[in-house]
């Protein structure tokens, strides 16, 4: 070792990460409000009324139709036969289903529920008829090209429950759901325009995970929203 | 002749270890929300953009001051001293204006192979790294030779300009030049 220096260098070099590892970063929240996506109006395509989604919008045949509840039911199983996994929110009379199976099988759902407590979710994914109990929402899901499959998924609590991204990150359009079940695991995919990739850990505690280098919102999923 | 042998072998395994380990780690190391300074950039991205563009221009001086360390091209006054010092301190330079960027991304982002673009950019700049490691431990030697330290110098070269194609310019051709 008679020429030290571009030993040094490579001492300086790690030196250098160790400060940046140091002092060098940002909180979680200090950007949190820094994405340009936020807020960007979006149009999915399951967001269109499909039509024979829409019983509930005749009149109400009995005397009090009941008026669209705002309370809030969030609902996660796992689908063993799809290897995958199911969140439904349903508040107001409306409901959004996303099963994953945290790779490459994303399938977001909407619907309204009926006045007898049955829904029926479409999607571009695939569909699901279930009904919606108190202490349950159970039924039948059947995927794009694939075969029905019965489920039964039990309410839970947050921070469980279902979360959704929508953002438009460098002209791509970018979605990504969560679903968070009781025992503390995650699943979820993140499509940027059309490549469909693993989710990032979201910690259902903040409000963005970072995708690319960016920050994006993430939010309960709702079915009222985009 | 063996130890000649094992003076090449030990910066090529010592190199090796360091691409292997950054790799690794960026797999393994679940990747951390947290972001770095941008260093007066808008965005953290645009920082790693610009910092990542300074190297590799800077990797473009090491060359042509490599080339006339070697002989092969003449500079203006070009004698060895100068062109040595202008070689050392421009790569000292690339290498520093790396670390943030690379730091960002195996600490905040990990390796990833979600497309092509993001698979070759993991890679390279793993081996970019263990390239850069073999080139430092072979310099030390005192009696390294020019024509094994070009070669290696040749693959750090050719790291900085595909990290750079799949990274910056990538950038600048999708959403343009920003600061």
């Amino acid at each position: 070792m008679r020429r030290p220096g571009p030993l040094y260098t490579l001492i300086f070099g790690l030196l250098a990460t160790m400060v940046i590892a140091m002092f060098g970063r940002t909180g979680v929240t200090a950007q949190a409000s820094a994405p340009a996506a936020v807020g960007t109006p979006r149009v999915t395509p399951s967001a269109a009324p499909t039509p024979t989604a829409s019983p509930s919008a005749k009149p109400a045949a009995k005397p009090s139709a009941k008026p669209a509840s705002t309370t809030r039911k969030v609902y996660a199983a796992r689908i063993p036969a799809l290897r995958a996994v199911i969140g439904v929110v349903v508040t107001g009379g409306s409901a959004i289903a996303y099963v994953c199976d945290g790779r490459r099988l994303e399938a977001w759902l909407r619907g309204k529920v009926n006045a007898d407590g049955s829904v029926v979710l479409t999607g571009p994914g695939g569909q699901v008829v279930a009904a919606v109990g108190d202490r349950f929402l159970g039924g039948a899901v059947q995927l794009k090209g694939g075969d029905p499959v019965g489920f039964s998924a039990p309410p839970v609590r947050p921070p469980s429950g279902l979360y959704r991204l929508t953002a438009t990150l460098r002209g791509a359009k970018v979605v990504g759901g969560w679903i968070v079940t009781p025992d503390g695991r995650q699943v979820g995919v993140v499509k940027v325009g059309t490549s469909v990739r693993s989710a990032p850990a979201y910690d259902p505690g903040t409000d963005a995970v970072e995708v690319d280098g960016e920050r994006l919102p993430v939010a309960p999923a709702d079915p009222a929203a985009p | 002749m063996n130890r000649s042998i094992g003076l090449w072998l030990a910066p090529l395994f010592a190199g090796g270890a360091v691409a292997l380990v950054l790799g690794v780690y960026g797999r393994v190391h679940p990747p951390a929300r947290e972001l770095i300074v941008s260093f007066g950039f808008s965005t953290v991205l645009t920082m790693k953009v610009w910092f990542g563009t300074f190297a590799v221009l800077l990797a473009g001086v090491q060359v042509v001051t490599a080339l006339a360390m070697g002989g092969v091209l003449r500079l203006p006054g070009g004698r060895r001293p100068w062109a040595a010092g202008a070689h050392r301190w421009s790569g000292r330079l690339a290498f520093l204006f790396t670390l943030p960027v690379a730091f960002h991304c195996l600490y905040s982002l990990g390796l990833q192979y979600s497309s092509p673009r993001v698979l070759v950019h993991s890679v390279v700049g793993c081996l970019l790294y263990g390239a850069f490691t073999t080139k430092m431990l072979m310099l030390s030697r005192e009696n390294a030779r020019f024509g094994a330290v070009a070669v290696v110098g040749g693959v750090v070269f050719a790291g900085f300009v595909g990290v750079w194609l799949t990274s910056s310019l990538w950038f600048f051709a999708t959403v343009g030049i920003r600061v």
